[in-house]
């Protein structure tokens, strides 16, 4: 009785256009949350220790008690309105399940594989900041007051090099039949949130554009893994089209900031490029992706002659969106420590429910699907790996063979001559 | 005296819109906004050719009345002449007190006379600076928001077609977003989100890469920008007033309200990225000349009613270079219309280059170079690219500098989006009847 009053909620509010900034997307105003499994009472424990698990928020107990409220007033009522949004804003802050195999893992990453070994230095390795000073590659210095904090400019061939590692990622990309988008990189809130991420209060990282100003609830995209999932958001496929493999090079736009030693210099940013996996499949071969997209990755590393390790994390770990995640650390000689480079994740139907994204399958039978990202290369932390493995005595940075073609031809990159020193002039009026 | 001054100040406050700049930052603003630099402001070298500076600002069409801005001026050096007078009284003043202090012979009540009028010197002075600071920072402003010189070679009329490439398409084509749309390679939502899919998202990447080589051939130099840059920086480049609507702005945590150097998304491809490596630093001379570019985005506020077009995006995708040259260098007009045609030539399209006349021409631009496409839909030529002349007007408003015999200079600066490739896309749709995207791919692969 409740699921078809639900039901027949849901399709009234389908089509109530949402706030202004997403007016074109084609997103529900509520979405169709597992309302079977998420209010059944018997389920509500296993949920709340799951929030408990994944340390995140969500209050199952609330959701339950609003939804009796729910069933005690009348549909058209005022009031009916203002608990149904209450409700599903409830249900939104509940995190997706987590993947059985993790549960037993506390509060540990389990490392499930290292490939390649530490590179030996018969010398005192560099770090990253020092090498690029040295070899003037990269300027962070005196701007804040003009760029913002933390911002950075990669110079003359430091810069090829993130370009080439673009390329070589996207022809990989295209050649394990990904189809690639140009996105945008400035989102409707609604947009990100739906995809997991949080965009208000004081330590969420997602920079907003000034409401007062321009178009308001507008926010600058983490990954282009938000632009991609909003690409298809209000779309059925077929199950003969699955699995879609989507991929995009985006910018990346956090909020966040550190004040950890090992995250000094460039490896934790307001802003980077990336290249992005996304993947949609059915829900029966989701876990069967996921492993590939980690393959994928680790056969593109290893091409790269890192040494890495691929850690499956633990619940406390995940997005709201995950239901499993894997990281892949690469050894940075310079800092002496295993910094990540690369993740991917399962978010089963997590982000199909709150975007409207189904597929038919063979038997005529509307589901949602699961979806999947990865990331195929994130550019300053993948820079930091190359820079402090490829160093040598003498101040040259010798690169990974196959990168040598998108470097027109170079085997190695050296100080930038063409990059002068710079001088702070002092102020006077 | 004063009371003239107080009557003559209030007058001058009311006149004129209070405007914040963080370009110009005055003593009582640098309390809570941080002065990033002060600009080089020589006003005076321009009110010597002030028939030229008439010139250019009728030229350009521009509403800037320069004989009022003159007055303004010179009150407000009358002020700072005032300002000195009395700071010059109050120490003299209080040396005399001093001086009195010390002989045992002096007269008490000359002493109590004295420091009398030391105090109302005092007064005065700090009454005239808190008043002064309105009218400092109007006039700077309205000094700063004077344009460049004009170039000789601008036009005062109609453009100066400089070179054209192959015949212009004169058939009547469908928009470039239906066709884009219809070959499925557009979705478009609004002018914030507009995805390019398939063959469009790889001719992105492929022309972009394309005209990177050009560059690295031309030993230009990569640089991978920020996408962020501060107000001083956008008032620096462009107008000071109205950056609001032209560029957007970030809501930081913990940036106080009061502090008017604001967070804003320039984009990394862009002359803003540019300047803001170089403001408030000094290159050796010996550096010259500088030639880099960056590819990446440019964003800005478009209006949300704009029509569906790849012309009016808030987000697109651009090649953007950027030149320092020594000052007084010979103009390398010639240099830049050979490169920029030696690189469109072999992609087999219709454009063609113009100088544009002083009306179309932004404040801070000395001269402009467009290169243009043709609309078959449109029916009129759109600019998909442009490299602008800055002379010293940048350097100077944000101190990018060189020595040269222990004397400060200005580089002269020439910069633009060689290819807004958003802008490009929609004119190859709109110049075949074909679907070409296949054609260019192919062509690019072998070139």
């Amino acid at each position: 009785m409740f699921c078809r009053y639900i039901r027949k909620t849901l399709r009234i509010t389908n089509s109530i256009k949402c706030c202004k900034s997403t007016i074109a997307w084609n997103i529900p105003k509520y979405p169709e949350f597992n309302i079977n499994f998420l209010c059944d009472p018997n389920n509500e424990r296993q949920i709340q220790e799951n929030i408990l698990r994944r340390k995140g928020v969500g209050n199952i107990k609330l959701a339950n008690e609003l939804k009796k409220q729910i069933e005690k007033i009348e549909v058209n009522a005022k009031e009916n309105e203002e608990l149904q949004t209450q409700f599903y804003e409830e249900l939104s802050q509940i995190p997706n399940q987590t993947h059985p195999d993790i549960v037993s893992y506390g509060d540990e990453p389990k490392i499930i594989k290292v490939v390649n070994n530490k590179k030996l230095f018969t010398f005192k390795c560099l770090e990253f900041s020092d090498i690029v000073k040295r070899l003037n590659m990269v300027r962070t210095e005196q701007l804040g007051n003009v760029c913002g904090n933390r911002s950075y400019y990669i110079l003359g061939e430091l810069a090829e090099l993130e370009q080439a590692l673009i390329n070589y990622f996207i022809d990989e990309l295209i050649k394990s039949g990904f189809e690639v988008i140009s996105v945008p990189d400035i989102l409707p809130r609604d947009i990100i949130e739906r995809c997991g991420m949080n965009t208000r209060g004081e330590r969420n990282q997602v920079y907003t554009l000034e409401s007062k100003i321009h178009a308001s609830n507008m926010c600058l995209s983490g990954t282009s893994e938000m632009a991609l999932a909003g690409y298809i958001a209000g779309d059925t496929f077929s199950e003969a089209d699955l699995p879609k493999k989507l991929a995009a090079v985006s910018r990346c736009y956090r909020a966040e900031t550190s004040s950890i030693a090992e995250e000094r210099g460039i490896y934790r940013v307001h802003e980077f490029t990336k290249v992005e996996m996304f993947m949609i499949t059915t829900p029966e071969t989701s876990d069967e992706t996921l492993e590939e997209i980690k393959n994928w990755e680790e056969n593109k590393f290893s091409s790269l002659g890192l040494h890495f390790q691929v850690l499956d994390m633990p619940p406390h770990e995940l997005g709201a969106q995950a239901y499993r995640k894997y990281d892949i650390e690469a050894w940075m000689p310079g800092r002496q420590v295993y910094g990540e480079i690369s993740s991917c994740s399962n978010c089963t139907d997590y982000q199909s429910r709150r975007l409207n994204i189904k597929y038919v399958t063979k038997d005529g039978v509307t589901k949602f699907v699961n979806t999947l990202n990865g990331t195929a290369c994130a550019i300053p932390r993948l820079l930091i790996a190359l820079i402090e493995n490829g160093q040598d005595e003498k101040g040259f940075i010798h690169l990974p063979e196959v990168l040598h073609n998108y470097m027109r031809g170079k085997t190695s990159i050296t100080r930038q001559k063409g990059i002068p020193e710079l001088k702070l002039v002092k102020n006077k009026k | 005296m004063m009371t003239n001054y107080k009557n003559t100040l209030f007058k001058f406050r009311n006149i004129y819109r209070y405007f914040s700049s963080a370009l110009y930052i005055t003593g009582d603003k640098a309390q809570t906004t941080f002065a990033v630099l002060t600009p080089i402001i020589d006003f005076e070298k321009q009110i010597i050719h002030k028939e030229d500076l008439i010139k250019n600002v009728t030229a350009r069409g521009l509403k800037i009345n320069v004989d009022d801005l003159i007055k303004h001026w010179i009150f407000f050096q009358d002020i700072v002449k005032r300002k000195q007078i009395l700071e010059i009284t109050r120490a003299d003043i209080s040396q005399t007190i001093g001086k009195l202090l010390k002989c045992p012979d002096a007269d008490p009540l000359e002493i109590e006379k004295f420091k009398i009028h030391a105090k109302m010197v005092k007064d005065d002075l700090k009454n005239l600076k808190e008043s002064s600071y309105d009218i400092e920072e109007t006039t700077m402003v309205k000094v700063l928001s004077l344009p460049n010189i004009l170039h000789s070679k601008t036009p005062l009329n109609d453009e100066n077609i400089l070179y054209t490439h192959l015949k212009k398409p004169e058939f009547d084509s469908l928009s470039h977003m239906d066709k884009g749309t219809e070959l499925k390679y557009i979705k478009y939502l609004d002018p914030f989100t507009c995805y390019l899919k398939s063959d469009a998202a790889l001719f992105e990447i492929k022309l972009l890469n394309y005209f990177r080589q050009a560059l690295l051939k031309l030993n230009y130099i990569q640089f991978s920008n920020p996408n962020f840059c501060r107000s001083v920086i956008s008032e620096g480049c462009d107008e000071i007033c109205h950056s609001d609507e032209k560029m957007f702005g970030i809501e930081e945590q913990h940036h106080e309200e009061s502090n008017i150097n604001k967070l804003r998304l320039c984009g990394s491809a862009s002359l803003f990225s540019f300047m803001a490596y170089f403001s408030r630093h000094l290159v050796p001379q010996n550096a010259f000349s500088l030639k880099y570019f960056n590819l990446g985005k440019i964003y800005q506020p478009v209006k949300e009613k704009s029509i569906r077009s790849l012309f009016s995006l808030s987000q697109q995708t651009v090649l953007h270079i950027f030149t320092a040259d020594l000052e007084n260098s010979p103009d390398n007009l010639d240099i830049l219309v050979d490169q920029i045609s030696k690189i469109y030539d072999p992609l087999g399209i219709h454009y063609r280059i113009a100088i544009l006349p002083a009306r179309e021409l932004k404040k801070a631009e000395s001269l402009r170079i467009s290169i243009q496409m043709y609309s078959n839909f449109e029916k009129q030529y759109v600019e998909i690219g442009n490299v602008s002349l800055y002379s010293s007007y940048l350097s100077k408003r944000l101190l990018f500098t060189y020595s040269d015999k222990k004397e400060r200079r200005y580089p002269e600066v020439t910069s633009g989006s060689l290819l807004n490739f958003h802008k490009f896309l929609g004119c190859v749709f709109e110049n075949s009847d074909k679907n070409v995207l296949t054609g260019f791919l192919n062509k690019l692969n072998n070139v």
